[in-house]
This record gives C-alpha cells, sequence and structure tokens, in this order.
C-alpha cells in the first residue's frame, strides 16, 4: 500500500549518517579537500559506525539515505570511504589498452570495469598522480590510469546490469545529499541576507527560485528513494538522470543566491556545485544512463 | 522506505474507473470538445456514473476507512483522479457529486447541513445533482482575501450579494459554498461560507464560459443580488482559513489529474513511436523524440509521487501544506511537457483534433492556474520555507 514512512532501522541508519557527516565531515572538509585524502583516523571512525560497507548490512534503499546524508557533509566522503563496488569504470565497450583520464582515486591497486557483456577486475594499470586539482571530489584523491589488461572476468551481463544499478542509486544519492545541502544553505543564507531594506529571501524573484529547488529535490528525491527499492535497471536509469539534471541545476542556482559570496571558498557552495559536477561524470554519467532510458521507452507500461 | 504498491482495494476503484472511463468519459469528453459546449445534465453519463456508485465525497480520509484500519481517502481519492483524468477531466468534472464544495461541507459543516447537502441531493441516483464552490470573483483571483462579495446580518437571516466568476459546474449545482465578508474592515477575519441554494430569489447564473479546453466542464459566473440565506446554511466560522484549508486536501488529486492528461497524452505517443519506429535501428530525429519521451516520462512518475506523498499525510492526519503545493507546483508543469512532446512525436497528426494529444494539451494548461496558481504555491511554500511576508 502507499506509504512514504521511513522504518526504525532507516531512521538509525540515517541519523548515524547525518551525525558523523555534521560532526567529522562538514567542518573539515576544506581541510580534507587541500589534503586530497582523508585521515586515517576518521577512517577508523568510519567503519566504527559501520557506515563502510552499508550495502552488504541493508537494502539499496537505506543504504542510499545513508549515502545521501553523508554525501550533504562531504560529496567526496562515500565515494573515498567506502563506495559499494569499490573502485569501478563503466566503458561503452571493453577493449584495452585504454585509459582512464580521471579516476577519483589516488592510488588505485585494482579497478573493477563494468561492461555491457561484464564486469572484469584489472590489476595490471600504469597509475599516474595527476598533477593539478581536478574540477571536484579531490579529497576522495584522484589518478590517471591506463588499463593494460581487463583482467578476470568476475560477472556476466546480468551482473554488469546489477552493478549499474548500485553505481547509479549510489552516484545519484550523493549527488542529491549535495544538492539539498546547497539548497538547503542558500535557504539559510538568503533569510540573514539583507538587500533594499529585506531579508533577499523576501524579493520574489529569489524566492521563487529557492522554492523551485526545494520542490525539483523532493520529486528527484522521490524517484530515486522508488527506483532504489525497486533495484529494478529501466526505473534506476531513469531515476539517476532525473537526479542528475536537478542536482546541478540546484547547485548553481544556490550559487546564484549568494551573489559574489557564493563564489568564495568562504561558503561550501561553490564547491557543492564543483562536487556534483564531478560525482555526475561517474559510471557513464547521465548520457548513459538517459540512453538506457530511450531504450526503455518503447517497452515502457 | 517507499512503498508505491497499490493493494486490492486501490487496484478495484482503479479498474473500476478505467473501464467507466474507457467506455463514457473519453467519449463524452471528445463530444464536447466537438461541440463546444458543457456535457448537458440529462447526458447519458451521468446516470452510469451514478450506477457506479463511486463518491467523491472522501477526501478527508475519513468516508472509507474500513473498523479500525488505517485511513486511505485521500490516496483512494489521487488514484482515482489520476485515473479519470486519464480518459477524460473535463467529463470528469462534470461528474455529479458535491464537487470542490465537498471539502469545506467535510470540514465545516454541522450533522445537519452534511444530511442535507452532502446526502440529500445525491440519494436518488437517477437523478444526477451537483455542489459547486465559489471563491473566485471577477476582482480576486489569487488574491483570495480580496473577494468583495458581502453578507451583511437582517434578523436571523444574512444577506449575500456579489458575482462570482470560474465556478465548476455553477450553473447546474443544486448548492454552492459561497465565501462572502461580513465585514470588509475585518479583512480575512471577515470571511465567511454560505451555502446558497439552487432557486433563491437573486441567486443565478450569468454566463457559461467558452474555453481553451476542459469544454465537457461548465465553468460559470454566478451572481447574488441580495439574497436571503437563514442562519441554517451558515458553515462554521471559518471562513478564510476553511477556503485555505480546503486547498490543502484538493491540491493532491487536482495535481494528479494533471498527471492522468499528461500520461494519456505520453501513453498516445508511446504507441504512435512503437508503430512508426519500434524494432529498428533508429534515425537521429527519433532518438532525440524518444529521449524527450523518456524526460517527460520520469518527470510525470516523479510528479505522481509528490500527489501521493502528499495525499498519505492527509490520510496520516498531519499537515500537507508544503507537500500539497510541491505537488501542484510541479505535476502541472510537468504534464504539460509530456503534452507537447506528445504533440511532437505524432507530428502534424498531434494538431489534428483526433490525435486526441492536442486536446490534452489545452486541457492540462489551466492545471497550472486553478486551485491555486503556480505562482501562488510558490507564495505558500516560500512562507514555511523562507519566512515570507503574508501580503
Amino acid at each position: 500500500m502507499i506509504d512514504f514512512s521511513a522504518h526504525d532501522d532507516e531512521l538509525l541508519l540515517e541519523d548515524s549518517a547525518r551525525r558523523f557527516a555534521d560532526e567529522q565531515l562538514r567542518p573539515c572538509e576544506r581541510a580534507h579537500e587541500a589534503t586530497g585524502c582523508f585521515p586515517p583516523e576518521l577512517r577508523a571512525r568510519y567503519e566504527g559506525l559501520g557506515l563502510c560497507d552499508v550495502l552488504a548490512q541493508t537494502s539499496l534503499a537505506i543504504a542510499a539515505i545513508a549515502w545521501e546524508r553523508l554525501a550533504a557533509g562531504d560529496p567526496a566522503a562515500p565515494l573515498a570511504l567506502g563506495p559499494p563496488r569499490g573502485v569501478v569504470v563503466v566503458v561503452e565497450q571493453l577493449a584495452t589498452p585504454f585509459e582512464v583520464p580521471w579516476l577519483p582515486c589516488a592510488r588505485p591497486t585494482s579497478l573493477s570495469i563494468v561492461a555491457p557483456q561484464g564486469v572484469t577486475r584489472a590489476s595490471d594499470l600504469i597509475v599516474e598522480p595527476l598533477a593539478a586539482a581536478s574540477c571536484g571530489l579531490r579529497a576522495a584523491g584522484a589518478a590517471r590510469v591506463t588499463v593494460r589488461q581487463p583482467g578476470k572476468v568476475i560477472g556476466d551481463a546480468a551482473d554488469a546490469a546489477r552493478w549499474l544499478v548500485d553505481l547509479r542509486v549510489f552516484a545519484a544519492a550523493c549527488m542529491l545529499g549535495a544538492a539539498r545541502d546547497a539548497a538547503s544553505y542558500a535557504r539559510l543564507y538568503a533569510r540573514e541576507r539583507t538587500a533594499f531594506g529585506r531579508p533577499i529571501a523576501h524579493h520574489q524573484g529569489l524566492a521563487f527560485e529557492l522554492v523551485d529547488a526545494a520542490t525539483e529535490l523532493d520529486a528527484a528525491g522521490l524517484l530515486l528513494g522508488l527506483a532504489a527499492a525497486s533495484e529494478e535497471p529501466a526505473a534506476v536509469a531513469h531515476a539517476h538522470a532525473l537526479v542528475t539534471e536537478t542536482a546541478q541545476r540546484v547547485a548553481e542556482r544556490s550559487l546564484q543566491a549568494l551573489g559574489g559570496h557564493g563564489y568564495l571558498h568562504d561558503h561550501p557552495i561553490e564547491k557543492r556545485m564543483r562536487d556534483i559536477r564531478a560525482l555526475a561524470s561517474l559510471y557513464g554519467g547521465a548520457i548513459a544512463s538517459e540512453r538506457d532510458a530511450v531504450d526503455h521507452v518503447l517497452e515502457a507500461a | 522506505m517507499i512503498d508505491a504498491t497499490l493493494d486490492a482495494g486501490l487496484l478495484n476503484v482503479r479498474d473500476l474507473l478505467r473501464a467507466f472511463g474507457q467506455r463514457y468519459l473519453r467519449p463524452a469528453g471528445l463530444e464536447a470538445d466537438r461541440s463546444g459546449e458543457p456535457l448537458p445534465v440529462d447526458h447519458v453519463l451521468f446516470r452510469e456514473f451514478a450506477q457506479l456508485g463511486f463518491k467523491f465525497g472522501m477526501m478527508d480520509g475519513k468516508g472509507d476507512a474500513p473498523a479500525n484500519g488505517p485511513r486511505r481517502g485521500a490516496r483512494t481519492g489521487v488514484i482515482a483522479a489520476e485515473e479519470l483524468a486519464f480518459w477524460d477531466q473535463g467529463a470528469c468534472m462534470s461528474l455529479p457529486g458535491p464537487g470542490l464544495g465537498g471539502a469545506p461541507m467535510a470540514l465545516l459543516a454541522t450533522p445537519e447541513q452534511k444530511q442535507r447537502y452532502l446526502k440529500a441531493p445525491f440519494a436518488d441516483a437517477s437523478k444526477p445533482a451537483w455542489g459547486a464552490y465559489a471563491l473566485t470573483e471577477p476582482g480576486a483571483g489569487s488574491d483570495v482575501a480580496a473577494i468583495r462579495s458581502t453578507a451583511r446580518r437582517d434578523g436571523d437571516d444574512w444577506i449575500v450579494n456579489g458575482e462570482k466568476m470560474f465556478i465548476t459546474n455553477g450553473a447546474r449545482a443544486s448548492w454552492v459554498v459561497w465565501f462572502a465578508t461580513v465585514d470588509p474592515a475585518q479583512g480575512r477575519a471577515g470571511h465567511r461560507a454560505f451555502v446558497i441554494e439552487r432557486g433563491m430569489p437573486g441567486y443565478g447564473a450569468t454566463r457559461v464560459e467558452k474555453k481553451m479546453g476542459l469544454t465537457a466542464s461548465e465553468t460559470a459566473g454566478l451572481v447574488c443580488e441580495d439574497v436571503r440565506v437563514p442562519a441554517a446554511n451558515v458553515l462554521g466560522n471559518g471562513g478564510f482559513k476553511a477556503a485555505m484549508a480546503t486547498f490543502d486536501l484538493t491540491r493532491p488529486m487536482v495535481a494528479a489529474m494533471a498527471v492522468g492528461i499528461g500520461r494519456c497524452a505520453w501513453e498516445r505517443a508511446r504507441d504512435a513511436a512503437r508503430e512508426a519506429f519500434g524494432g529498428r535501428p533508429r534515425a537521429t530525429r527519433e532518438v532525440l523524440l524518444l529521449d524527450r519521451l523518456a524526460r517527460a516520462r520520469r518527470r510525470l512518475d516523479a510528479a505522481r509521487l509528490l500527489c501521493w506523498r502528499a495525499a498519505w499525510k492527509i490520510d496520516l492526519g498531519e499537515p500537507n501544506t508544503v507537500e500539497a503545493s510541491m505537488a501542484k507546483i510541479y505535476a502541472p508543469r510537468a504534464a504539460l511537457e509530456a503534452c507537447t512532446i506528445a504533440i511532437d512525436v505524432l507530428g502534424l497528426a498531434g494538431i489534428a483534433h483526433d490525435g486526441l494529444v492536442e486536446k490534452c494539451l489545452r486541457d492540462v494548461k489551466i492545471f497550472d492556474i486553478f486551485e491555486g496558481t503556480g505562482e501562488v504555491q510558490r507564495i505558500v511554500l516560500a512562507r514555511r520555507l523562507l519566512d515570507y511576508p503574508a501580503a
């Protein structure tokens, strides 16, 4: 029966993810971004909370809620601290050697490759550190990787589809959490900052932008929640596509709400926008999920 | 975790309405759209609907709760609204019943008033009857507080004067919930709801509007000239608040109707696409069309979930103003997008009347306007989320 209630286990996990984000991630996110890593003691605390391999303990839909809360504190954290399925690239076809120009991982020793026909684990890699900072997700580290051999086959086409479901839900949940954080930051700021004699949130042009962001995030979030619960590839492709589009737009609009201040490192919003942009490129990005959604249109009920 | 399954009860409602919609609503809606006139009060559709025994007077969630079971009326309402609108929203709005007037009745009426207005007029299934809701005036649409209808005491009675506009089923209604001010100096606090009955001297319809769409549905202008209204016809005390609370109950359903129209256009376009370019490699143009269809589909699906969430909160008995406004902001735009792309998929045939989708486009546009425009919804949300000041 139609029901949007959160169950107790869900609330518990959500709460511990939220607290970890607020207490451990958010206060240090600029430092972690600057160093390009999360310190070992933070990793240890994360593991202690059982958030590391959250998918192994619960359903995809509930894991998505945890990822979303964590990403609100630092969008790079879920990826760096314990992504589902480890370090992964998604390719259109498996032909080695190939180069991954940017991989959000400092020193990968192996790399899972998801291709339409199956999944392999490559360990014959050339890893080069990237000299200059990437657009986003810097705290996760970054490398250019050349895959010389596809490596051992660890899954067939059905497994590849299953992996893609997890990966897309993961990326979408992180984007959603980051965008929700940016939107709520912009709302708070706009209620405090005054211009022309009143809070800027009370100018209709900006007020409408801010409430539209909240509406669109809820719409995308509900679609993602339902897709994650269904674990159905087409539903997940649609949700990933909608979240990617929505999160990027909301991040940019939220930055705009702060005017010039939003452009500065003094506020987290410019980082949210960059991180979301980088998350949107993972696992084939929205173009791949949009293509999968297109393939499904004619069969859709 | 979101559960979007429909239980057997909801599936029954949907299937029943699907059969009814296909057989009666769709042909009636197309017929009215061709003729340019609302369905006449003696249309066969209305007798058939009465025999179905499905009632809409359950938007408060109380109407159909099984003994000791959770309330489910609002969720039933959104499922029903989407399904009926899928077949024809104009014909659906013309169906007999208390209509939008049912919600303030449910909120404010005494048991005697409920018997008189919600039960008695609709008891005889062979005689279709309508109720209506009259808030909007020629000079006061979104700015509801600015209504100029007046009611002044005269002994135990009230004398009501004023003009209303855009009243669904207004000319054919047996009664209409009429919002008027008892003291313009009090602003919103002076608003009261009166039940004006057909036949009261001085009350009548001034015009039936010609519209872009929803042709099957009658949209009327009404007037009260020194209408004497007995005290027994006054609904509760909460005029403005009741008018607003009504919207929290109806907006999820209205948004769900938009989803239904969007789905109608979308499915027509999908079927056309299947026929035209299914099962073979696609040209670039076809891929672009399918991509736009896919985009429209996910927004429609997301819109439906916003509607369902807002309805679910009603069933829980929780405030749902934010959720209802979000649904009402998002669904009409998503549905309009679906209708627009559906026309593109059909090509020039999409502009022809029998393509159906151009009618969907004309029908769905009003959903971003009535029951609170998209702009009003944004103000409602801004008040909740941003402390946006009341006007």
